[in-house]
């Protein structure tokens, strides 16, 4: 591949432009608020993102693909070397320069500081190789660069203002990119933002914002209800209808790239049926989407009938996998499997009822009890408890537990996130589960030369996740956002960290 | 000025009998009252309001609200009255046996009722759930743990003190048995005591039961239980304030029922010149 491969070209200023800037205070309300405002501490670099603060080389659209963003284009020079240019005159909040130095210092400190950049960044030499051209080098051919620099912890940082021992919480240390620079701080509670005046996109829309934390649900509700904020996020979705009559506001829901799925532990000695792949495709046929769509998310969200359904930039994932609700193959599937049904109305084998425990975290407490009705209707006892995550965790590691909810984001180095799932020792293969075909596939959706041939990959392997069904996806989370009439430009993005405070904003 | 049976405490303990055996009574003919499964989904339309279908609406899963307020009684009712039963028997006879036994068995018990009565109820129940996972046998473990210690704080008290009167003492002079001291001196002064103490326990333990399930650590899904169902309507209170009114409601009459009962009895015995708990 001698010929350089143009990847990606932003329009002048591309979708992030923002207009003229107006005046006021937007006020914002939500769940989690950054611990740090250096955004390779903790829990920080998602939610600096989310507010306007940082920035990236690239940015996922709303639709799904990346584009650049301090970059002015990415582009792959030869098959291990990506190129990335940047805008001219970008300059962090204080002034300095954002220049190929600066930007490899960013990444060498991430890289250092923080766990997750290390994984992104791991096999990749960075180096600046202009004013505005850095380089980032891989050991093996890779397509999912462009991809990994839009991850939310590459935020480019101005490496000299966070010296070792700089205080996290102290506003005045913070120096970014971002269109709104943080003038006020204290710590996972509330943030002071205001317009970043040497932004490379123009003006911001807004001059202030100010972004508090408001830990419970309903409280958060009451407030968009009464409008003390003008962006309430991550609403309750059992307050829906309530929501979309209030008068002033809009309920904006988008399904977030990430998929609600049920993951089955096939070495469980309290469910041993799990163990039988028959036995877990008839619990995925036996799940009424819709049913669930409309009872557990008020029909804000869409069924997902393959775990990659939520991720936009594949839409024929969509049609792949459980497209329908189809009780009677789950009946007969069940049956095949020695699991038959009594005058109880409930299915045995050899004098053990068929019986499991789901555990649920938050909002997938109302889907667990969903699908609790709809399996018990198949014959299956199944056990529900809303627990805190840590104890998933723990059941998993424990190996003590039959069935647990979660929803991993299916958005991002795709062939990566699908090895989490279902790779060796992938990070949410909790069953283990294995298959010759896993490997290859996983290789040609990295690797392979052409887009079409990744791609096709990618789809081969949602499928091969249908069939052996080591999970069973549900739904996409609902990404629920109360905006006030009085906010315009405000687009729903179904990434959490991209979808709170955007420069395009204005208030009316 | 004249003293009316109303005046007494009768008034109030029946006032409260009746609330009681009310809740009582539908909660054991549930089933013979309701006329949907009250874990069913989809028997309604979510968040219904009241209709002829369904008497009390539904939630927001559909399932029928009346059905679920009825069963959810039963739960209540039940795991409440299982759990007293407990902690009167098991709280009444060792307190008793201590007082009887006395010296340093006596003392050291004494230092223990003290201790665990200290002990806030919720607190030991939340320990447990959280050691061993949310339920409602767990979180009850938790209640028995420490509720058991003010019955026999309580009867270990009035033991000593039956056996202290002249009456005690001089049946024992005249060879009365520990049966017959037991039957004819400590059990008279014993009962209505305990009864108050139980009463008063009995609307704490329903606030507990529920507290925990409103929490989500008591019952689970798809049991009915009535602070579970206070929890599950408390998101939707303004749109559909039938899924808090009811359940709530339920509590309400319950806890007033037991509470009038209980200070009934207290005017009732106060009257009678028995000594009985504050």
């Amino acid at each position: 591949m001698a010929a350089a491969t143009v990847l990606l070209l932003a329009g002048c200023g591309g979708e992030a432009t923002a207009g003229q800037g107006g005046s006021g205070t937007l006020r914002v309300a939500t769940s989690a608020l950054a611990a740090s405002v250096d955004p390779m501490a903790e829990l920080s670099a998602s939610y600096l993102r989310s507010v306007g603060a940082a920035e990236g080389l690239m940015r996922t659209r709303a639709d799904g693909t990346v584009a650049p963003e301090l970059a002015e284009k990415v582009e792959a020079t030869s098959p291990t070397v990506w190129t990335a240019t940047l805008r001219p005159g970008l300059t962090f909040w204080k002034g300095g320069t954002v220049d190929a130095a600066a930007v490899v210092a960013s990444m060498e400190r991430a890289r250092t500081e923080n766990t997750l950049a290390a994984g992104l960044l791991k096999d990749v030499t960075v180096a600046a190789t202009g004013d505005r051209t850095v380089t980032f080098t891989t050991k093996q051919p890779s397509h999912s660069l462009p991809s990994a620099l839009s991850h939310y912890q590459m935020v480019v940082h101005n490496v000299a203002s966070y010296p070792d021992g700089a205080s996290g919480t102290d506003a005045a240390v913070a120096d970014l990119t971002g269109p709104y620079r943080i003038t006020g701080f204290e710590s996972d509670r509330r943030m002071v933002l205001e317009r970043n005046e040497r932004w490379w996109g123009g003006t911001p829309g807004v001059a202030r914002v100010e972004v508090q934390k408001v830990g419970d649900p309903q409280a958060r509700a009451q407030i968009a209800l009464s409008g003390q904020a003008e962006i309430v996020q991550d609403l309750p979705t059992d307050r829906a209808k309530e929501l979309a009559a209030a008068p002033g506001m809009s309920l904006v829901a988008k399904p977030a790239a990430n998929t609600v799925t049920v993951y089955l532990n096939p070495a469980s000695t309290a469910a041993p049926a799990l163990a039988d792949p028959r036995v877990r495709q008839a619990l995925a046929w036996g799940v009424d989407r819709q049913e669930v769509v409309d009872l557990a998310t008020n029909g804000l969200s869409v069924p997902a009938p393959s775990w990659l359904a939520s991720n936009p930039a594949f839409p024929d994932a969509t049609a792949q996998g459980y497209v329908r609700f189809d009780k009677a193959t789950a009946e007969r599937l069940l049956d095949e499997a020695g699991w038959t049904l009594g005058a109880d109305g409930k299915r045995a084998k050899a004098g053990q009822k068929l019986a499991l425990r789901l555990l649920t975290f938050g909002v997938e407490a109302a889907t667990g009890e969903v699908l609790q009705a709809q399996w018990a209707r198949l014959g299956i006892d199944v056990q529900v408890r809303n627990v805190e995550s840590s104890l998933i965790n723990q059941s998993i590691e424990k190996g003590d537990w039959d069935a647990v909810t979660q929803a991993w984001t299916t958005l991002g180095d795709t062939a990566k996130l699908i090895a989490a799932q279902i790779g060796p020792s992938g990070a949410a293969n909790h069953g283990g589960y294995t298959d010759p075909r896993i490997d290859g596939l996983l290789a040609q959706a990295a690797g392979a030369p052409r887009e079409d041939q990744r791609t096709a990959a990618v789809y081969d392997l949602n499928r091969l996740m249908v069939e052996l069904a080591p999970s069973i996806p549900v739904h996409p989370r609902v990404l629920a956002t109360g905006v006030s009439d009085k906010v315009t430009g405000f687009v729903a993005h179904p990434l959490q960290y991209e979808n709170i405070v955007q420069p395009t904003m204005t208030l009316g | 000025m004249r003293v009316t049976r109303w005046g007494t405490g009768y008034g109030l303990f029946a006032v409260g009998a009746a609330l009681v055996g009310l809740m009582v009574a539908l909660a054991v003919a549930a089933p013979l009252i309701d006329r949907y499964d009250p874990a069913a989904q989809g028997v309604g339309p979510a968040l219904a309001g009241p209709s002829v279908e369904h008497w009390l609406g539904t939630d927001r899963f559909g399932r029928d609200l009346a059905a679920r307020v009825l069963h959810g009684g039963r739960t209540t009712l039940l795991a409440t009255a299982a759990a007293l039963a407990l902690v009167v028997s098991v709280g009444t006879l060792v307190g008793a046996a201590v007082a009887a036994v006395g010296s340093i068995v006596d003392r050291l018990a004494r230092r223990l009722f003290d201790l665990l009565v200290a002990f806030p109820v919720m607190v030991v129940a939340l320990a447990l759930v959280g050691l061993w996972g949310p339920s409602l046998a767990t979180a009850l473990a938790g209640v028995l743990i420490v509720l058991w210690a003010p019955f026999a704080r309580l009867s270990r008290s009035l033991v000593r003190t039956a056996l202290a009167e002249p009456s005690a003492v001089a049946a024992r002079a005249l060879g009365a048995g520990r049966w017959r001291l037991l039957r004819y001196e400590v059990w008279p002064r014993l009962r209505g005591p305990v009864l108050v103490l139980a009463a008063v326990e009995a609307a704490q333990l329903i606030g507990v039961v529920a507290g925990l399930s409103f929490l989500g650590l008591g019952a689970q899904p798809p049991s009915a239980e009535w602070g579970a169902m206070l929890q599950e309507g408390r998101a939707a209170l303004w749109s559909a304030p039938h899924l808090v009114l009811a359940p709530g409601i339920a509590v309400l009459v319950t806890v007033l029922g037991l509470t009038c009962m209980a200070e009934g009895l207290r005017d009732m015995l106060d009257r009678a010149g028995q000594a009985v708990p504050e």
